[in-house]
């Protein structure tokens, strides 16, 4: 489906595609293939990719391979720490089914269910090509105003939160998400 | 104007007011304020008077003279502009005594008193009853003030003894002792009891001014001190001494007297020294102040820094550097006297002053933040306050005459106190907010208005310092140095002019584009100050995630190695006492019949020596 | 006609700035045989700033801001391009460099404000940092200054395209210095360690997002053009037109860039320590020598 863009928008998405700030959480295993994307031999900043040091200027949660319910928290943390708009990128097969930890206690299987993910990379590991020409993607989407990942994580908080909850479980140190 | 009349008021006025306060001290305080005050209003009354000049006999012909010129009426009103001030704030202070409000008026008469002297002798005695009733003003409030301030009478004595040595030297040679009779006479001597009476004064002018070698009591008088009274003492109290200097400088004329001696670049060369001891303290003190984790002892350092900017400037002497330092003189009361009223505002409030425990006032104490941000920026001698024309003027002299390594050290301090005055800054107004002061407020009103009063002084000397320098140049023109040009807005110096006003505009229409850039954005939304960026984890600790302590840890590291000059002090203390045991050990006779045998062998040794 | 002045300088100090650092990015990524982003990149990173959702921690988080991007909007004002010079006489260096740390003291203040500590970290190894590059560049000056008894920048780059002398090539050591501290002005590679990224999450930029950090891009581009438009006024002669500026400001800055692409980090007490030695030394050198040679 195309929603109707206002001219405003049409430019604020073409700028947005163009320049797309990277926050990459790699507590899994995909972080290797990274430095080879980002430098000589693929060089992801020629599409106005670049790597940011915080949440509050990146665009893109890059979210490499398994995520434990431990580090969940976190993500969903930085996650909302981030500005809108703001897309998440889930890289590699743990990110989509679970991967080859589909039957542990401590992941989770399907990162969609807890934060809004935009795109998936599949893979174990996608190689560079396949990042580059996934984020082509994510671009071409941002561009027609199709990722509204950061619209539907607004609208379905609720739905989102009880899924995050029920993943996390009991946890003993009380924060936000535990009162 | 009866300034004798006046002196004469404030002095009976002490005792009665000191009794008052044994009945009602609210009422004392009050009607202190009011008398500052009014004294203040006769002072600024009587601007226009060009010279008068005034005497009391005392006994014989012992005579306390005063004179009103243009010099001595700036600095008055200063200073008593900075106590009205201070009286006002004051009156919510919680430690209030009887003998803080007869020591404040006798301070403040003594201060009147030593700037309007028109003779050495008169001056000695005023600044001798400011120094002892600011040592008994200083172990007022807090428990273990004694030591420090045996330091400032230490030191201070040591000012003391060689000025009142050289009063005496110069009274038994020339039978006078007024300014400018001392100054004609003393052309005609000897270059050796020129570079005496030189040298005595200038120790007086370090001593009393707390430049190095001479600065270590500013530390500890200064953050022991009572703290309503720590404006006062640190903004004008010190200026004595600067003062001293700049009669040593001006109205003996130094750079004639030593024509004939070694000069660098066309500075003398006793000159030079005085000057590049206030380049050490410059430097010394800029350095010692970034290592401070209290925000008194690290303002008290910054005085040091600026003191030293005063021997800089009179030293080098010439037009723009006396006229930068005279500046400096308004700027540096203003701006310490506001910065310290912030600092006892928080102490009001919070209790302390050390960096570490406080933090995020400025969402409590907005008041506050805006005088002690406008005070550093005039420290600091950043447009458009007045801190930046002063050191403008002496950047001028220092350019004009090719110093550069006074200038290393004039540079060193104005970009070092970036440094420095953002430490407390960080630490008090920014950052985390603890816990324990969620509930503080803002400053009374009585503490407020004199904070904001002394702001917007800065502020308006800063966009048109041709006002202030305009008058100055009065003075310039009374001691015999060159005047600048000013017109309404423009100050013209050597290589270039200053235009405030024109600078002031651009700033705001700087502002006002960023203002517009700033407004055509989305809304941002607010956010708590603990919803921070932090690499994922969770926080809930305010305390630990504030950074100031060793904020210039890496800095710090660079100057652990200094020697240290109070070790020395205190290790040299130490070797004395130790010889006073060898001695005592030696000589201490048991019974009183020693004491006797000892005393009449003594005696049999004067009179055989005498004989 | 200031006005009018005043904006163009603004608008060409904007999109001249800009496009160099894109061209910046460009450059270091052939250095290090990338292919780079197009040149109009930072011109896409800042508007697309502009257009996103934006947190803020409080008035002095904003307040601050304002401050620094008044401050160095202001600075931009003062400094000559070519022949484009809006305030003639009044573009004291003094008042370049004081009004600059106005805007330096707002970004302290805003991003300190922020509460994080990782800000505080940045800002007190910048504060560190200045006073090591500062003073070697103040004490050249010093000595430019003595000899021709002027600081308008303005000036000083007429009267040295009148004598056809650069202060390149008169004072070659106080240049070189002066090159050295615009490194550090810059926050240029070596001496980058106050927005460290992978350190303390790029220090003082920490906290910003959305149109705070399009604003702060905005106001580093004009501190770039005035440190470099500073250097290339004192010791190029400026210019004699606007073209001739751009050139030179074009050759400082892509001298800049190089220079930091092949450059390892410095700690900021080593950065320090190296300002303190040999570039404080030689300014020392240069200054003595003018006054010898030159003294009045």
């Amino acid at each position: 489906m195309t929603k109707q863009q206002s001219a405003w928008e049409k430019v604020a998405n073409m700028l947005r595609a163009r320049s797309l700030w990277m926050l990459y959480y790699c507590t899994g295993c995909g972080a290797i293939e990274l430095p080879p994307t980002m430098t000589s031999r693929f060089d992801m900043e020629r599409f106005g990719i670049s790597p940011m040091a915080t949440p509050r200027q990146a665009d893109i949660l890059l979210i490499t391979g398994y995520l434990s319910t431990k580090t969940l928290r976190r993500v969903i943390y930085t996650y909302e720490q981030m500005q809108a708009p703001k897309y998440i990128v889930g890289f590699g097969s743990c990110t989509l089914n679970g991967g080859i930890y589909y039957d542990s206690y401590a992941t989770i299987n399907k990162l969609d269910l807890y934060i809004p993910v935009d795109l998936y990379l599949a893979g174990c590991m996608p190689r560079p090509e396949a990042i580059v020409s996934g984020f082509k993607k994510l671009m071409e989407k941002i561009d027609r105003g199709e990722a509204d990942g950061w619209k539907r994580y607004q609208e379905n908080y609720e739905w989102y939160k009880k899924n995050q909850l029920s993943a996390l479980g009991e946890v003993y140190i009380h924060d936000e998400f535990h009162e | 104007m009866e300034l004798t009349g006046l002196l004469l008021a404030m002095v009976v006025a002490s005792p009665v007011l000191y009794l008052l306060a044994k009945m009602s001290k609210m009422l004392a305080y009050v009607l202190l304020m009011i008398e500052e005050i009014a004294i203040f209003g006769i002072l600024l009354l009587n601007k226009g008077v060009v010279s008068q000049y005034e005497w009391v006999e005392l006994f014989g012909n012992l005579k306390l003279n005063f004179s009103i010129t243009p010099l001595s009426w700036f600095l008055g009103t200063i200073v008593m502009l900075v106590i009205a001030l201070t009286t006002l704030f004051m009156l919510p202070i919680k430690h209030k005594s009887a003998i803080k409000v007869f020591l404040f008026n006798i301070i403040s008469a003594a201060a009147l008193g030593a700037f309007f002297a028109a003779d050495f002798f008169t001056l000695l005695i005023f600044v001798e009853i400011m120094t002892w009733a600011t040592l008994i003003m200083i172990v007022q409030d807090r428990k273990y003030s004694w030591k420090e301030a045996l330091k400032y009478v230490a030191t201070g004595a040591v000012g003391s003894y060689s000025f009142m040595y050289a009063v005496f030297m110069l009274y038994k040679k020339f039978g006078t002792l007024e300014y400018s009779a001392v100054g004609q006479a003393l052309s005609d001597t000897s270059s050796a009891f020129q570079i005496t009476i030189y040298v005595l004064f200038g120790v007086m002018a370090l001593a009393k001014s707390g430049a190095f070698p001479l600065h270590i009591w500013r530390r500890g008088a200064y953050s022991e001190s009572p703290d309503e009274f720590t404006p006062v003492f640190a903004g004008v109290l010190s200026k004595i001494g600067d003062y001293v200097f700049f009669l040593t400088v001006i109205l003996l004329p130094s750079v004639e007297l030593f024509a004939n001696m070694p000069a660098l670049r066309g500075v003398p060369l006793p000159n030079y020294i005085m000057a590049a001891l206030g380049g050490i303290s410059i430097i010394l003190g800029t350095v010692l102040a970034i290592r401070q984790e209290d925000a008194k002892k690290l303002m008290a350092y910054s005085s040091v820094a600026n003191s030293g900017y005063f021997f800089l400037a009179f030293g080098i002497g010439g037009t723009y550097a006396t006229i930068g330092g005279l500046m400096h003189i308004l700027n540096h009361a203003l701006a310490t006297a506001a910065v310290f009223m912030a600092f006892a505002a928080v102490i009001y409030r919070t209790g302390t002053t050390e960096l570490h425990k406080l933090g995020g006032l400025i969402f409590k104490m907005p008041f506050t933040f805006i005088a002690y941000l406008v005070g550093i920026i005039s420290l600091a001698g950043i447009p458009p306050t007045s801190g930046f024309v002063s050191k403008w003027l002496i950047y001028q002299q220092l350019v004009r005459d090719g110093l550069p390594f006074l200038g290393f050290a004039a540079f060193f301090g104005s970009i070092g106190s970036f440094m420095y005055v953002f430490k407390p800054l960080t630490g008090i107004f920014l950052g985390q907010l603890k816990p324990e002061h969620r509930e503080v407020k803002e400053a009374p009103l009585p503490m407020v208005i004199p904070m904001m009063l002394l702001t917007l002084l800065t502020v308006f000397w800063g966009i048109l310092p041709s006002n202030a320098i305009a008058y100055i140049n009065k003075i310039a023109e009374q001691v015999g140095t060159g005047t600048i040009e000013v017109t309404f807005s423009k100050i013209v110096a050597m290589t270039g002019e200053w235009d405030s006003v024109v600078v002031t505009t651009v700033f705001f229409v700087g502002f006002v584009i960023a203002l517009i850039i700033f407004m055509m954005g989305k809304k941002a939304k607010q956010v708590e100050l603990m919803d921070t960026y932090t690499g994922g984890e969770f926080i809930y600790t305010a305390e630990l995630y504030h950074f100031v302590y060793k904020m210039y840890r890496p800095f710090d590291r660079m100057f652990e190695n200094w020697p240290s000059m109070e070790d020395w002090l205190s290790s040299l203390s130490d070797k004395i006492k130790e010889f006073g045991a060898l001695l005592r050990t030696l000589f201490y006779p048991k019974s009183p019949q020693g004491y006797v045998a000892l005393g009449m062998l003594t005696l049999l040794v004067a009179f055989w020596w005498l004989r | 006609m200031t006005i009018l002045k005043g904006v163009a300088l603004l608008v060409l100090a904007f999109v001249y700035t800009v496009t160099l650092e894109g061209l910046a990015r460009k450059i270091t990524a052939r250095i290090q045989r990338r292919y780079g982003p197009p040149f109009w990149q930072n011109f896409i990173d800042i508007f697309k700033g502009l257009t996103k959702h934006s947190i803020s921690h409080g008035f002095i988080f904003d307040f601050g801001l304002l401050m620094a991007f008044g401050g160095t909007v202001a600075t931009v004002l003062f400094i000559p391009a070519g022949n484009l010079v809006v305030f003639p006489g009044l573009d004291n260096v003094f008042v370049v460099i004081y009004l600059l740390a106005i805007g330096l003291l707002g970004m302290a203040m805003s991003s300190v404000g922020s509460g994080n500590p990782n800000a505080g970290i940045g800002i007190g190894r910048a504060l560190t940092q200045m006073l090591g590059y500062e003073l070697p560049f103040m004490i050249v000056l010093l000595g430019v200054f003595f000899q021709y008894r002027n600081s308008s920048l303005s000036d000083l780059a007429r009267m040295q395209i009148e004598s056809g002398n650069y202060n390149a090539i008169v004072m070659p050591i106080g240049a070189l210095v002066a090159f050295i501290s615009l490194l550090g002005m810059l926050g240029k590679k070596p001496f980058d360690s106050f927005i460290a990224p992978a350190e303390i999450a790029s220090g003082p930029l920490v906290e910003y997002s959305g149109k705070y950090l399009g604003m702060l891009l905005i106001q580093h581009s004009f501190a770039t053009f005035i440190e470099v438009g500073m250097f290339v006024n004192l010791f190029l002669g400026g210019g004699r037109n606007i073209w001739e500026f751009l050139l030179k400001f074009f050759i400082v800055y892509f001298l800049a860039v190089i220079i930091s692409a092949i450059m390892p980090r410095f700690r900021v007490e080593q950065a320090v320590k190296f300002y303190w030695k040999w570039p404080l030394i030689l300014s020392f050198v240069q200054v003595l020598i003018v006054i010898s040679v030159s003294g009045r």
